[in-house]
């Protein structure tokens, strides 16, 4: 391998087709010069390519992937134990199968790639990855192989694996899903063939058909319909009845009420031989809220995998210390107060304050921070969080199941089950509808008996039809239509919409609350600028790469540009190192026989160093370079601004003029930012609880806040406003708590799902006016018995169709 | 037209004997990666592999 001055042709790595930006790494695979961004880059692409894996590239496309890092593995070394295979293996004849969530799979390619390196570990028979999940189901055998492995493989083509196993709530989601998809299949074939009966039905009204002919498409579109009444229609039969034991009107009711007056008329028409049936709405009816219903139920779904995958990396054993005795112990039985201890390398089971010496925390699957956080003694410890340097032993303030983390998620799994609030004022007034209805007919049927003097059968019929017409199913399907349309319109730009009820408050928008970092930037730091004389790179590679911190590895990926760096740094001994936590690193080296005394880092340790810097220069992180206590020279480290930013602030000026930016960074880092993209208003050193509090502030004065960003610094402050927004690319438990999540990573996704919210709101509105106008219309001519069945029939059939065509057009509305 | 007492009823069977193939493939798994199918027809492999080792099934 070497490394060469970019050539001119090719401009993209040739395995991730990433653009080059500092290094272009030559090498020879199979005979062809191929050219790649990073080691890791090159490495995965030898590895497909001993496979036989030019296919890899073809089924690629042009798709660019993240370049590969060539991921530590500490993590995986801990998992061979008891405890794991017996929550994650299952034994199967002889084998066992395992689940692994692989999490950055984005492509076929991908799919292809981890099917084919695995199955051609010796000891696995089976590997097979779900497209839409991104889960492989591997069956091997554990004789031969271990967990660990079949982990690192993953890790060493560029892949993040996740043992996986389905919790309670994921399983019962996923069962309501199968038979929800079985629902609607049986809907749909009771719905499609009736609809040839309707026909033959509705002409024959028209222009005359025999009784026996009637009678037979009767009989047969009752044999259509008893499945969908049945079957199709149980879980609104089970609401109804619940909605009877709580003395509750709900929607359900409403739906099943109407549906089963329809049906159970239509059977006495069947069998008495008068009058017109009802049964194609029946399927038709169930088969359009089904539908509504499955997309509800698999955005739960989803959302709840996530949070257990996140649950999953929870270490299943822990080291308890009792009077100064280490013992493992399942961490399912830590208590309260327990002492733990928790080695570098391995994840706090539990909440707790720490007793021991200071170390570095990774929490960024909590927070999505990903720059290693100092603790010291006293400090709060959040389970999941990754302890870096040194071991810690710290006293749990919880017991397993209370974290932070287990609490979150029960917060989470109640957020999943709420209604969007339109829904239910559309139940509201279904209820006062029902209720009205409910004494028209009984009035119809009393008055009706006095002026036909008491011919009760007649009453009956009026009564009925009076039901019948005012059955409120368009209005029942009015909301979860047009929801229903607008999420799958969201998600086909990128844009998940977790919780169907934020149309309602995405619509009325006022006040826009941006973060920064990760946000309205690239997140990821790069060297901008550097004065220190290119002799002293060695030292300094040798130095940054014992640490694992992000503007560490920036600075690494800036010095490998000079491909003699990593192997002129092997020549120098590191004597003693330390790495102080928010400062830097001092160290002393052997560099051919001298001794050097070393220090990298912010101001701070330059100033506890006895070193005086100017540190006039605020653009971004500066990391400063002392030998000996003389300063060499520094390195200027900034965040790009994304490319999509500065359009999507300009349109979104169109839609609120109300934008501000919350950041947790210094002042200048932050001024940049909003001068670049034309932002009047913003405020920089934040914490937390501030951001939540400038939230609370505009919510006081009756504002309609959204809120973007991501991580747990972020959380607070996107649980308390109306709209959260979070994208897929910050991997961790903020993405629970938005409402909407972009799954494309594109900011211009939060333009489209606010635009289509207020489309959204007004096609719900119109629907409901549509509803009722078709509702009170037929009613007073229900009333004084002038209502003709047909009428009645395509009218029900026309007043859902018109809602649901009214729905379908959103597609057109929004451009 | 008397022929519809006997083409319904037929219409109606065969309706059922395709709603029993749709439960039969939902109970085989073939709508659990409805995503997968228009990907895996690239899969295949071009060079049959050696040894024989045989996926197994569910």
């Amino acid at each position: 391998m070497e490394i060469t001055e970019p050539a001119q042709t090719v401009t993209a790595c040739d395995h991730c087709g990433n653009p080059f930006r500092y290094v272009k790494i030559k090498a020879r695979v199979e005979g062809e010069e191929k050219y790649f961004c990073c080691e890791g880059c090159e490495t995965v692409y030898s590895l497909i390519r001993s496979l036989g894996g030019d296919k890899y590239y073809s089924l690629k496309g042009s798709q660019i992937l993240e370049p590969v890092s060539l991921a530590e593995t500490s993590e995986d070394l801990n998992i061979d134990n008891d405890a794991v295979y017996a929550r994650y293996v299952r034994p199967v004849n002889g084998l066992s199968e395992v689940f692994v969530q692989i999490t950055n799979i984005h492509c076929s390619a991908c799919v292809w790639l981890n099917e084919k390196v695995l199955s051609e570990m010796d000891g696995i028979t089976f590997a097979q990855i779900n497209f839409a999940s991104g889960r492989a189901k591997i069956i091997f055998d554990p004789s031969k192989l271990k967990l660990s492995q079949i982990l690192s493989t993953i890790r060493a083509i560029g892949y993040k694996p996740q043992l996986y196993s389905p919790g309670q709530s994921t399983n019962n989601y996923k069962k309501n899903l199968t038979s929800l998809f079985l629902r609607i299949g049986v809907a749909g074939f009771a719905f499609g063939n009736m609809m040839v009966l309707s026909v033959a039905l509705y002409s024959g009204y028209f222009s005359g058909i025999d009784s026996d002919f009637k009678r037979l498409f009767h009989f047969a579109s009752w044999f259509f319909a008893t499945p969908a009444y049945l079957y199709s229609g149980y879980p609104f039969m089970k609401g109804f009845f619940t909605s009877i034991k709580r003395k509750t009107l709900t929607m359900d009711f409403l739906l099943f009420f109407g549906i089963s007056l329809a049906y159970f008329y239509s059977v006495y028409v069947t069998l008495t031989d008068r009058g017109e049936v009802y049964f194609d709405s029946v399927a038709m009816i169930y088969f359009f809220i089904l539908i509504g219903k499955f997309f509800e139920e698999k955005s739960r779904l989803h959302a709840s995998e996530k949070l257990e995958a996140i649950l999953c990396r929870l270490p299943e054993h822990s080291i308890r210390v009792v009077n100064g005795e280490e013992k493992e112990v399942l961490s399912e039985s830590l208590k309260l107060g327990d002492r733990v201890k928790v080695l570098p390398g391995m994840r706090v089971p539990v909440d707790g304050i720490i007793e021991s010496d200071a170390l570095q925390v990774d929490e960024s699957f909590l927070t999505g921070e990903s720059k290693p956080i100092g603790k010291k003694r006293g400090d709060l410890l959040l389970a999941g969080s990754l302890a870096l340097d040194s071991h810690v032993v710290f006293v749990a303030t919880t017991d397993y199941h209370a974290s932070t983390l287990s609490s979150l998620k029960l917060r989470m799994e109640e957020a999943l089950l709420a209604k969007p609030k339109i829904q239910i004022i559309t139940e509201k007034i279904a209820s006062y509808f029902i209720t009205t209805v409910f004494i028209i007919s009984l009035l119809t049927l009393v008055g009706w008996m006095i002026a036909t003097g008491g011919d009760f059968e007649r009453s009956l019929i009026y009564t009925i039809s009076v039901l019948i017409v005012a059955c409120p199913c368009a209005l029942g399907i009015s909301v979860p239509t047009a929801l229903v349309m607008n999420h799958i319109l969201n998600s086909e730009k990128g844009v998940l919409l977790k919780n169907p009820s934020v149309v309602e408050p995405l619509a009325k928008v006022d006040h826009i609350f941006m973060d920064k970092t990760g946000t309205l930037t690239e997140g990821k730091f790069l060297v901008r600028e550097c004065t220190i004389d290119d002799s002293y790179f060695p030292i300094l590679y040798r130095l940054e790469k014992q640490v694992n911190h992000p503007l560490a590895k920036s600075i690494i990926k800036y010095l490998s540009t000079d491909g003699r760096v990593p192997s002129l740094s092997k020549e120098i001994m590191i004597e003693s190192f330390q790495a102080l936590p928010g400062k830097g690193i001092t160290g002393s080296l052997e560099v051919k026989g001298e001794r050097l005394i070393v220090a990298i880092g912010n101001a701070a340790l330059m100033e506890a160093e006895g070193i005086a810097v100017n540190d006039s220069i605020e653009t971004g992180s500066i990391v400063h370079l002392a030998i000996g206590g003389n300063h060499l020279g520094y390195f200027v480290l900034a965040d790009d601004i994304r490319k999509e930013a500065v359009g999507f602030i300009q349109s979104l000026k169109k839609i609120t003029p109300k934008i501000t930016i919350l950041s947790g960074d210094s002042e200048m880092p932050v001024r940049a930012t909003a001068e670049t993209l034309e932002i009047n208003s913003y405020f920089a050193n934040l914490r937390p609880e501030d951001k939540k509090a400038h939230i609370n502030q505009a919510q006081s004065r009756g504002e309609t806040v959204v809120m973007v960003g991501d991580g747990i610094n972020d959380s607070i402050s996107l649980a308390s406003a109306d709209v959260s927004i979070s994208h897929t690319e910050a991997e961790d438990l903020s993405l629970e708590k938005a409402d909407v999540v972009l799954t494309s990573g594109n900011l211009n996704g939060i333009l489209f799902s606010l635009l289509s919210a207020k489309k959204t709101r007004q096609v719900i509105l119109q629907n409901i006016i549509i509803s009722l106008c078709y509702n009170s219309i037929m009613l007073p001519l229900a009333v004084f018995g002038l209502m003709l069945p047909v009428i009645c029939s395509v009218f029900m059939a026309a007043s859902s169709l018109t809602v649901l065509i009214n729905s379908l057009s959103l597609r057109m509305r929004i451009k | 037209m008397e022929a519809l007492y006997v083409t319904v009823p037929v219409a109606m069977a065969i309706a059922l004997f395709f709603l029993w193939v749709f439960v039969k493939a939902f109970k085989k798994g073939q709508f659990d990666d409805i995503e997968a199918a228009k990907y895996r027809i690239f899969f295949e492999d071009e060079f049959p592999k050696q040894d024989t080792k045989k996926p197994e099934a569910e």
